[in-house]
């Protein structure tokens, strides 16, 4: 029956198209760097996932956000950040300290002003991380790992997974947005309401994720509570069953007038390389 | 008591009056003759009670809201959904009463009883012979009877008036003639989701011979369950609900099954282009006990099996029943339904790097089961009762096998029920109903079994069993306060017992009537439901994954009160009927789902469920003539339907997404000789709304080492798919109706003239390398062939 039946000729639509806005997401490297990475919002036409994952170098360089003033307040204090290249800015002034707000303001090129707050919280350090691999047919790589929660505070934390990384002690500010060589193998989400004091992970990885001959990072960081869910929501919404039903999902942001994330968390990194276990 | 069996002319009034001998009496008779006749003559001042069942004559069938009309004011009434009827006349007096029915030819009788009077009528159907039915537009017909009485937001279908209506293969699907109801909005083009009055798809009570039908559809959907053989009528109602409905917030379809016929054996079937059915009903015992078993089963998969080509899916159907008439004052009713969606798929793939062979297998089974036993019972000529006890049973299977791993997703739900109603018809003036229901509902998600290298990833589990007695008491009091008003005050106490928490909820209900003139009456009601369970699924799709779970300590049940003001009016020049009703729905407690919840092996979704606040308000005209040549309706429907929860468009009021503005359908047959009959389906309404991507943005991922695409979307459901029309036809042509075998061909199209029904927008290519939104459309036109029969 549906065999027979005739193609119908698809109704075309006109849908109004978000007005284009600054992105914000930044980065702070302990004890060296602040960055802000601008671009811009595109619309749903202009680049089709069908393509393929990757953005082409020339898209990403119409969406970088340059000639921006951008400028960092804190204790009463402001920093202008210098342009590193088209769409980075990074201050290497900023002092980096815990329990203070940094005000991010951003004037674009088009005049328009975009403001965020970030509150930097305090690091975050693995007590244990401890990797254990089983060989064979299907190889088996166990992370076991533990920290323990800051007290007196509501706190979610990030927990980093990388392969074969080879700037594995910091970020290629050069080389930001083009896919590195640090291959991010999994990234996982933890709210201490799920735990009291300790939490005590283990997270398994097949041979396709991480191989036997590997060398691997395990990160973590202390996030705030809206790039928490923003993670959460991109973990929950970029599986293929939400692409089924199209539930849409509105992702939260602390930019104002803008898109994205000002963070201010820095990640302890431990590295492993699988061939010594 | 007085069976009385009728098979002359429908147009002479029978006249029964009863007889009485005249004897010589001797003195002390003399006083006591006296002393009766004092009694007599008290009792000559009240009233009798008429009562009995009505059945179709061409197969004893009961028939359910028949109109009993008589010629004194304020004395007449309608028959229950079992057939059976009671009312008071007059006693010692000439009472003309009619009985008519949708189809069936109006049958009057002349009664002057001085005791209760059992009358059980027959009726014959008129859909084959229209010309009569014309003369027969008398006031007593049905048409006038509905208009007025006090029934309001309600539609009864009998099945063999929608035979000829034009479906998708040549067989009429019950499910998509109710969405071409007023207040009906139609799911995804095909399929046989319905949202009735602004409501959610799972806010719908479908009740097959009382038993809960949790899965509806066949083949994701695009067919329901019910083979129209098997079923005899099908009552929707969408306001105004009696207190003995509850347990969903927006409707209640009731259908019945056929109950077999008892004066002889009959066979009907038929083959169409998708499946093939067949129907034997008869006597066991004539007059006494009867049955029915009608089978539906898709074929192409043997078909094209034959080719060598394999088609992995098949469904079928099962119907039964039995149903035995101990005497007057019992019936006994064993009814059954089983269905199946099957899919396998197997495969041998060739693994050329260790020269094996690997196995890949895929299936699923999804599995409806009903059974009822029903016990009607008279207690005396005023009092009816009903009790079932009713089980069901949906069950999903998912199998998969692939290079020694194995998995087995299974979901259970399984009701064991009791039901009771007594109904009690104290005067000409009032009527009492009142009963009780017990349901207890058995849960079991997502019971997985692995074995393999997958059970270290996916782990077996028993399922999160869950256990809730749903039940309630209520009662309805109709009062005809005069011959032009009637009300009914109705209350039902629902409560659920789940784990840790007990939910009572005070459900009352209002209905009022005023007739206006003689063919028009003004109607009002208000009520009040509790929904104690829902779906968890997409809006949009029917997966196997469509479960339903109960509410919990956290999870509140779904409540709604509405009200409805109606003018219906007979139109006696076009034998039609005239409905307008406007409504007003408040809902509490809806349920969404959190932005981003995986609905798949989740059996823990109270965490990702929230609740919020709903309302939806419309106007709804239908033109309806049931009989005559050109026949059929005119349905149209303006709505609003919204929603508001806190979790979702931040906070602020959006569009349901199955809020239609406008919506139209016209059903249309024409009777072009007895052996010819053309009917047309219009369908046009607004599309229903989605929230589609609008934007996009780039941010590094988590680790920084890449870069991803985050979508932008408008407010929740702010956008329209095209609004969509759609011309299907049906030619039915029979063979002579004095032979004993008589056949259809039904020679269709879906679809005339092949416009796309947007279901989804989707981003494409342009030819000069950019991309532009396009809203395709699921079938275009198809057409169809059948071949139905009975003997």
């Amino acid at each position: 029956m549906f065999f027979s039946a005739c193609l119908t000729k698809p109704l075309e639509v006109t849908i109004p198209q978000q007005e284009q806005k600054t992105v914000v997401f930044s980065q702070v490297i302990p004890g060296r760097i602040m960055i802000v990475a601008l671009t811009k919002s595109f619309g749903a036409l202009e680049l089709q996932q069908d393509e393929g994952d990757s953005v082409s170098t020339n898209f990403l360089d119409k969406l970088l956000e340059d000639n921006a003033e951008v400028t960092i307040s804190y204790d009463g204090n402001t920093d202008t950040l210098f342009r590193i290249e088209k769409g980075l800015y990074a201050s290497v002034n900023t002092p980096q300290n815990a329990n203070i707000i940094y005000d991010l303001k951003i004037l674009n090129e088009r005049g328009e002003e975009v403001k965020a707050s970030g509150y930097m919280l305090p690091k975050i350090d693995f007590t244990a991380v401890t990797p254990s691999i089983e060989k064979g047919k299907d190889t088996t790589t166990t992370i076991q790992y533990s920290f323990t929660d800051i007290p007196n505070t509501d706190n979610w934390y990030m927990i980093n997974f990388y392969r074969q990384g080879q700037n594995l002690q910091g970020v290629d500010v050069n080389n930001i947005f083009s896919n590195g060589q640090n291959n991010l193998v999994r990234t996982e989400i933890i709210s201490d309401a799920t735990f009291n004091g300790t939490y005590e992970g283990e997270s398994k990885f097949n041979g396709f994720e991480l191989g036997a001959n590997d060398t691997i990072a395990v990160a973590i960081s202390n996030i705030n509570e809206d790039y928490f869910k923003f993670l959460d929501l991109r973990q929950r919404g970029g599986n293929i069953f939400s692409e089924l039903t199209r539930e849409p999902i509105s992702y939260p942001t602390n930019v104002k007038n803008g898109y994205g994330f000002f963070n201010t968390h820095y990640p302890d990194i431990k590295i492993f390389d699988l061939n010594d276990y | 008591m007085f069976n009385y069996s009728v098979t002359n002319h429908t147009f002479s009034p029978y006249r029964i009056v009863e007889s009485s001998n005249h004897l010589p009496m001797k003195p002390k008779q003399l006083i006591l003759l006296v002393f009766m006749t004092i009694c007599t003559l008290v009792r000559a001042q009240s009233t009798i009670q008429l009562s009995g069942y009505i059945t179709d004559a061409s197969s004893n069938e009961n028939v359910q809201y028949a109109y009993i009309k008589t010629n004194i004011s304020g004395h007449g009434g309608i028959s229950n959904e079992y057939g059976f009827y009671s009312f008071e006349i007059p006693a010692n007096k000439d009472v003309v009463v009619g009985f008519s029915y949708v189809g069936s030819k109006t049958k009057s009788y002349t009664i002057n009883k001085s005791k209760n009077f059992v009358l059980n009528v027959s009726l014959e159907s008129s859909v084959t012979s229209s010309k009569e039915i014309l003369v027969l537009g008398t006031k007593n017909n049905a048409s006038r009877q509905e208009a007025t009485s006090n029934k309001m937001s309600v539609i009864t279908l009998p099945t063999k008036n929608l035979k000829t209506i034009p479906s998708i293969g040549g067989e009429v699907d019950i499910l998509k003639v109710v969405q071409l109801l007023p207040g009906v909005a139609r799911g995804t083009e095909g399929g046989t989701g319905m949202f009735v009055r602004g409501g959610d798809a799972d806010q719908n009570l479908v009740l097959l011979d009382e038993a809960t039908v949790y899965n509806v559809g066949h083949l994701f959907g695009f067919f329901s369950v019910f083979n129209p053989d098997a079923i005899k009528d099908l009552t929707l109602t969408k306001g105004a609900f009696p207190a003995n409905y509850g347990g969903r917030l927006s409707s209640v379809l009731d259908i019945r099954m056929n109950e077999g016929n008892s004066s002889g054996i009959h066979g009907s079937g038929g083959i169409g282009l998708l499946s093939s059915r067949l129907t034997l009903e008869g006597p066991i015992v004539k007059d006494k006990i009867s049955f029915l078993i009608s089978g539906r089963r898709t074929y192409i998969d043997k078909v094209l099996g034959l080719t060598g080509t394999k088609v992995p899916y098949f469904f079928y159907d099962l119907n039964a029943k039995i149903n035995y008439t101990h005497n007057q004052k019992n019936r006994f009713y064993l009814s059954s339904y089983i269905g199946d969606d099957v899919l396998k798929v197997s495969e041998t793939i060739e693994d050329d790097s260790t020269a094996s062979e690997d196995i890949f297998g895929f299936g699923f089974s999804l599995k409806n089961i009903t059974q009822t036993i029903r016990w009607n019972h008279l207690f005396s000529d005023k009092v009816f009762s009903n009790t079932s006890l009713i089980h069901t049973l949906f069950n999903y299977d998912i199998t998969g096998d692939f290079v020694g791993n194995n998995i087995l997703i299974k979901s259970q739900i399984r009701d064991i029920g009791l039901k009771s109603d007594i109904t009690n018809y104290y005067s000409s003036k009032t009527t009492l109903k009142y009963g009780f229901q017990v349901i207890n509902h058995n849960f079991r998600p997502n019971i997985v079994s692995t074995s393999g290298e997958i059970s270290e990833f996916l782990a077996s589990k028993k399922g999160n069993l869950q256990t809730t007695l749903e039940s309630a008491i209520y009662g309805n009091y109709e009062w005809r306060i005069d011959t032009l008003t009637t009300i009914s005050l109705g209350l039902r106490v629902s409560s659920s017992t789940v784990k840790g928490r007990i939910y009572v909820g005070p459900e009352p209900r209002f209905s009022a009537k005023r007739t206006i003139g003689e063919n028009g009456a003004i109607k009002a009601s208000y009520s009040r439901m509790y929904q104690y369970m829902h779906r968890v699924s997409s809006s949009s799709v029917a997966l196997p994954t469509d479960l339903w779970y109960p509410i919990s300590k956290t999870i509140k049940p779904q409540n709604a009160d509405q009200i409805a003001l109606g003018y219906h009016y007979y139109w006696p020049k076009a034998n039609m009927i005239l409905t307008a009703e406007g409504y007003y729905k408040w809902m509490r407690n809806l349920i969404e789902y959190k932005e981003g919840t995986n609905l798949i092996l989740n059996d823990n979704f109270e965490e990702s469920l929230i609740q919020g606040t709903g309302k939806a308000y419309g106007f709804e005209f239908l033109a309806k003539k049931d009989e005559g040549d050109l026949n059929g309706w005119i349905g149209y429907t303006l709505s609003w339907s919204k929603r508001q929860f806190n979790g979702l468009n931040g906070g602020k009021e959006f569009w349901a997404r199955f809020d239609r503005r406008h919506d139209v359908s016209a059903v249309v047959n024409y009777n072009i000789s007895k052996r010819h009959t053309l009917s047309a389906v219009w369908v046009f309404s607004n599309g229903s709304r989605f929230t589609p991507i609008i934007g996009q943005y780039l941010v590094p991922n988590a680790a920084l080492t890449g870069v991803e695409i985050i979508p932008l979307y408008t407010e929740r459901n702010a956008i329209s798919l095209n609004s969509s029309h759609r011309l299907d036809i049906n030619w039915v042509i029979r063979n002579k109706k004095e032979k004993r075998f008589k056949y259809e061909w039904h020679l269709g199209g879906y679809n005339i003239y092949n416009r796309a029904t947007p279901f989804t927008t989707r981003i494409v290519p342009t030819e000069n390398g950019g991309y532009k939104y396009e809203q395709p459309g699921l079938f275009g036109f198809i057409p169809s062939i059948a071949f139905n029969f009975s003997f």
